[in-house]
């Protein structure tokens, strides 16, 4: 009896020990040590720098992350960079990792530790509506970043990058190359991302409606679904799509991700010529990862749409402290303008690319 | 437990309080883990964590329960969390369908329900009437219901009533009153799985298949009940989704099936069936609810938290194996 009585004692222990491990090796402590120093000597410039930072470092804030992913990250570190610009040190990070209910919880969760404001990323533009209304109920303004709820009346602003117009320019791309062929048909692949996504949804819609406009009835477009944006199934999906339409001439990646998978399956087919050369399949991307810079830099696609994420969270972190620290209300929906390059320009603007900077991955 | 030699006789003394932790682990887990967060983070130890945690695992619990019936009989149901989306997406629908009003709800749960059954008695009636292996049976059943529930809805969640939206915002003494209802749900199954004659055979049936063949039970109608019976609260924690979330998700059954399962084993209910009860499954629940609860006001990295909770089920599972199972054989 004293034995199984030990065991027990010994792995509650256990238990404290882990709980208690892990916490000393995070956030609280790490963080004050690390920023007491930095914060001592920045201090004086932040509070010259900017009128809010008075009241704003008085603030807590909760970010909500739906999932931890190269472009995420970068948007992740322009909210941080907004919030600490202004002189909030203390800010709260949770991430959902693509689950739509921890993510509800985890919003309630924020609420309850008496955050001032919260960014969030919803996973599921519908189901996130119960964290939203429950901040609503608790005074809490809710600034959503990279992705919106378009039917939701409980968040001050969105602030993305514009799914659909991102879609546009890959399209337009796409159909002003194919155009110059002078076909009497075009057959497309569009590897979209999932119906649960907007921005999914948006970039296939401005894509389609690119192509629709620039090439009319002549073109026809192969959806090809891609699951969650799933590497691995767009890859396979893509693959019976050529092999079922082998007149494919173009394809418009929903994301560079894809870029990678769809130079394997051209490659398997013996289609994959570089950009320039006889009988290249046009191929677009929209992210401005490295994956994708690198692609069109070397010549395996013609260009892709770059995001501007560490601008868009630096935007989305201002529209909250303004409303916050200044009682500011922005537009409902704010548009943050990506860029398309080609091999043409992208090194040139290699600088401006925020898959090409020194993003530092320290989010776990 | 205490020896007491009196003359010739030895009673056995016993400490009700170390029987209690010894019959049920994960309690003393669930008290090291209250007492470390509420010493680590003053987030924690509030009125607001709790209620987060209850109302979020409410439908769990039931979920839960179902898969507590089906590991009692030795066999497992990995369909449980894609019944219950399937069953929220379906209500859902006709819901937004049939519009606004309390009959339209009083149906929806019905249609959940009768999904719920239909495929639990598909189940049933494989794995008990046919002799299928229950993990592929209910993978295949897994995979219809996922399948089903994403292709209506394209993935994209259907929202709810308001009317349900809003009563998952209510509270009945501060407890959320979705909770409070699955709690109920989870008394009736206890004391219907312990006072019943189903229950008995259902515990006898998980313990040794022969011997309940021999004692005249019918076990071809008890394996195939319980998996019908696990189908049903599928449903029922299918439509409680809809409370929680305030939509019907077709893509909750992706990620809460080792929940539901990691709870079951954690309170105690043993894989190879016949050892276990609904009241194990609370504890589970419980343990794994307050455990993300407390991650989440300590602002923990989630790659952290997972090796965390992966420690903390082999802590829990070594101790209702080692610990609980010892006891048993010494009492034997």
């Amino acid at each position: 009896m004293k034995k199984r009585v030990l065991a027990a004692a010994l792995c509650a222990v256990m238990v404290l020990g882990v709980v208690g491990c892990s916490s000393s090796t995070t956030t609280e402590e790490t963080t004050e040590a690390a920023t007491e120093t930095a914060t001592e000597a920045a201090t004086e410039v932040v509070e010259e720098a900017t009128e809010a930072a008075g009241s704003a470092s008085d603030l807590t804030i909760g970010i909500s992350i739906d999932q931890l992913f190269d472009s995420r990250v970068a948007t992740v570190m322009g909210l941080e960079d907004g919030l600490e610009a202004a002189g909030v040190t203390d800010i709260i990070e949770l991430v959902a990792d693509g689950d739509a209910q921890t993510q509800n919880d985890q919003v309630n969760q924020l609420i309850n530790q008496g955050v001032d404001g919260l960014l969030i990323c919803p996973v599921d533009l519908n189901t996130i509506e119960t964290a939203l209304i429950a901040a609503d109920a608790a005074g809490i303004p809710v600034v959503l970043y990279d992705r919106d709820a378009p039917d939701s009346e409980n968040v001050i602003t969105a602030v993305s990058c514009g799914a659909y117009d991102d879609g546009y320019q890959g399209g337009e791309y796409i159909a002003n190359v194919l155009a110059e062929m002078d076909l009497d048909s075009y057959v497309i692949a569009d590897l979209k991302g999932p119906d649960s996504d907007d921005v999914g949804v948006q970039r296939s819609a401005g894509f389609n409606a690119a192509i629709t406009e620039i090439l009319g009835d002549k073109a026809t477009v192969l959806t090809v679904e891609t699951g969650a944006w799933d590497t691995a199934t767009a890859t396979a999906n893509f693959q019976s799509t050529l092999q079922a339409n082998p007149e494919i001439c173009a394809v418009f990646c929903g994301t560079d991700s894809f870029i990678p998978g769809v130079e394997t399956v051209l490659t398997d087919a013996g289609r994959m010529i570089s950009v320039g050369e006889e009988g290249h399949v046009v191929i677009t991307g929209i992210n401005g990862s490295l994956e994708g810079y690198e692609a069109v830099v070397n010549g395996i696609a013609d260009g892709t749409v770059v995001m501007d994420c560490p601008n868009t969270g630096i935007i989305a972190a201002e529209a909250l402290l303004g409303y916050l620290v200044d009682g500011t209300t922005p537009e409902r929906t704010i548009i943050v303008p990506s860029v398309f390059y080609t091999g043409d320009d992208i090194e040139a603007n290699a600088d401006s690319i925020w898959g090409v900077m020194d993003l530092s991955l320290s989010y776990q | 437990m205490v020896k007491v030699k009196t003359n010739n006789k030895v009673t056995v003394k016993k400490n009700p309080v170390a029987e209690f932790f010894i019959s049920y682990p994960a309690v003393a887990i669930i008290i090291a883990l209250v007492v470390s967060f509420s010493v680590l983070s003053p987030a924690f130890l509030t009125v607001g964590t709790f209620q987060i945690a209850m109302k979020g695992n409410a439908y769990l619990l039931i979920a839960a329960i179902a898969e507590t019936l089906v590991i009692m009989t030795g066999g497992i149901d990995l369909s449980v969390s894609t019944v219950m989306a399937l069953s929220a997406v379906l209500a859902c629908l006709y819901m937004d369908f049939a519009g606004a009003g309390v009959a339209s709800i009083v149906v929806g749960l019905l249609i959940a329900l009768a999904i719920g059954v239909v495929f639990g008695l598909f189940n049933g009636v494989f794995v008990g009437y046919l002799g299928m292996q229950p993990f592929i049976v209910t993978m295949g059943t897994r995979l219809i219901a996922l399948g089903v529930a994403k292709a209506l809805t394209k993935s994209v969640a259907v929202p709810g009533p308001t009317a349900m939206v809003y009563f998952g915002f209510d509270y009945k003494a501060g407890i959320p009153t979705v909770f409070i209802l699955s709690v109920i749900v989870l008394l009736v199954m206890a004391v219907w799985f312990k006072q019943s004659k189903w229950g008995r055979e259902l515990i006898l049936f998980g313990a040794n298949k022969e011997s309940a063949r021999y004692c005249g039970i019918h076990v071809k109608k008890v394996e195939a009940s319980a998996y019908t019976m696990a189908g049903l609260l599928s449903g029922l924690a299918g439509f409680f989704t809809i409370i929680v979330l305030g939509v019907g998700q077709p893509t909750i059954g992706d990620s809460n099936l080792l929940t539901i399962i990691g709870a079951v084993v954690l309170g105690g209910t043993s894989m190879d069936g016949g050892e276990g009860s609904v009241a194990r499954t609370f504890i589970g629940i419980s343990l794994l609810a307050l455990l993300t609860a407390g991650l989440n006001a300590m602002a923990i990295p989630y790659t952290t938290q997972m090796v965390i909770e992966g420690l903390i089920i082999f802590i829990g599972y070594g101790l209702s194996v080692n610990v609980t199972a010892k006891s048993s054989s010494a009492v034997k």
